[in-house]
């Protein structure tokens, strides 16, 4: 018969390796069974000597030095360290990736977004998943056998925020608005709203206009966000002022060129599919909305060159203040 | 005793070290791991059975104490008994202990002047 005192010497035991386990299962028994007969005038000793010891695998970990934390404080802030990088960094540019190859591959945008999230999902339980066993093994081994992951020193303290909190958020803002431009442009030419009898998709765009539009936005998109970046690290400068009105006109200019000159930039199969009538001759409305257009896109690029400059008349100020 | 779970728990702190003390000094009658459990409760040094047990064998380990298990009586029972190695951890440790005592002395002193 097994009584309470053998299993749970056992359970004490059972972990321990085969060497120690002989004189460990010695030891706990004479524990459990001293601690029986301190307690002989309670209503069931052996109950309450159990209860005095606590958790057995707790007592087996604390006589055979075993840590009881999967990642222990050595390695801990290295590996949260590591997470946020990979959570904030390369998860991201997962998604990113897999949306870009999906919107290529998948028959619709739904689809393509679908198949990304699935993905970085899945990446995400990987992400966790093996950094978090490496450091479990890695804060199992032998202190000399330990990964030196460099002692901290001063020279390590970040730097305090010279920017405020807007400036990376516009930053943000720009290179989130740069992807999703381009996602919406190459979204249109999938032509997923309107298709052929033959199951070809209808874009928006005029498909004559593509290869032009496409390039002209792709080197838009990455020099805005380098730009940002620029700014971001160095603030505002005159000369940065004046390379904004540069990237101001790359856009300006080309769009209302597009849209003035070229009434055909939307596919007249498109038109056709969803029942517009684009004809400036015959529709009223066609001229004063390209016009209307036209002026709003001179007005918010001719605020933003305009901003440029006077923000950075508010830094030379702030930079020459001090001093 | 009224005491807030803070100063409970200084007052724990305070006391963890002590345990090891009063081990070594409690050994030099050899005794096994209950008994010792019981007498130390007696003498004032609060430990539980999880805390003491993996201490004796720390100890041990560190050739501090040395185990013999006693088969004499109707139970088995490993008695551990202090080293010379122990004892002279034992006196360092009693040394620390007078000096902490003289300073901390002179500080209640300090205080009330």
């Amino acid at each position: 018969m097994t009584t309470l005192t053998d299993r749970y010497v056992w359970a004490v035991v059972r972990t321990a390796p085969e060497k120690q386990r002989r004189e460990l299962d010695r030891e706990v028994r004479a524990l459990v069974t001293d601690a029986t007969d301190a307690h002989a005038n309670a209503g069931d000793p052996e109950r309450e000597a159990l209860l005095e010891l606590g958790d057995p695998e707790r007592l087996a970990a604390t006589y055979l030095d075993r840590p009881l934390a999967l990642i222990g404080p050595r390695t801990y802030l290295v590996y949260i360290r590591l997470l946020k990088v990979l959570y904030t960094i390369v998860l991201p540019i997962v998604f990113v990736a897999n949306l870009a190859v999906q919107v290529f591959v998948a028959p619709s945008f739904g689809g393509a977004l679908g198949a990304a999230i699935a993905v970085s999902v899945n990446a995400a339980v990987h992400l966790g998943f093996w950094p978090t066993l490496l450091f479990a093994v890695i804060d199992r081994l032998p202190a000399s056998r330990q990964p030196d992951f460099g002692s901290w020193s001063p020279d390590r303290l970040p730097d305090l925020p010279s920017r405020p909190r807007e400036e990376v958020g516009e930053l943000i803002g720009t290179v989130v608005f740069a992807v999703l431009a381009i996602g919406a442009l190459i979204w249109q030419q999938q032509g997923t709203l309107f298709r052929t009898d033959d199951g070809s998709g209808i874009p928006f765009l005029n498909p004559s206009l593509w290869g032009f539009i496409l390039t002209w936005s792709i080197v838009l998109a990455v020099a805005w966000s380098a730009f940002a970046l620029v700014v971001y690290r160095r603030g505002w400068t005159t000369t940065m002022a004046s390379i904004n009105v540069i990237l101001n006109l790359a856009f300006a200019v080309p769009a209302i060129v597009l849209l003035t000159q070229r009434t055909e930039l939307v596919n007249p199969a498109f038109a056709d599919a969803a029942g517009w009538q684009l004809d400036a001759a015959t529709q009223p409305w066609v001229v004063p909305t390209l016009v209307i257009s036209s002026v709003v896109i001179v007005v918010v690029c001719g605020w933003n060159c305009v901003d440029g400059f006077l923000r950075a008349r508010r830094a030379a100020r702030a930079t020459s203040a001090p001093s | 005793m009224d005491r807030d779970d803070a100063s409970a728990g200084h007052l724990q702190e305070l006391r963890r070290g002590t345990v090891v003390l009063a081990c070594l000094l409690q050994l030099r009658t050899p005794d096994y791991g209950y008994s010792l459990l019981t007498r130390l409760d007696a003498l004032g040094f609060v430990t539980d059975a999880n805390t003491l047990y993996p201490l004796l064998r720390r100890l041990e380990a560190q050739g501090h104490l040395t185990s013999e298990w006693n088969t004499d009586e109707a139970r088995p029972r490993k008695f551990y008994c202090t080293s010379g190695a122990g004892e002279l951890l034992a006196a360092d440790l009693v040394e620390d202990w007078k000096r902490l005592d003289a300073s901390v002395t002179s500080l209640v002193r300090g205080d009330r002047s």
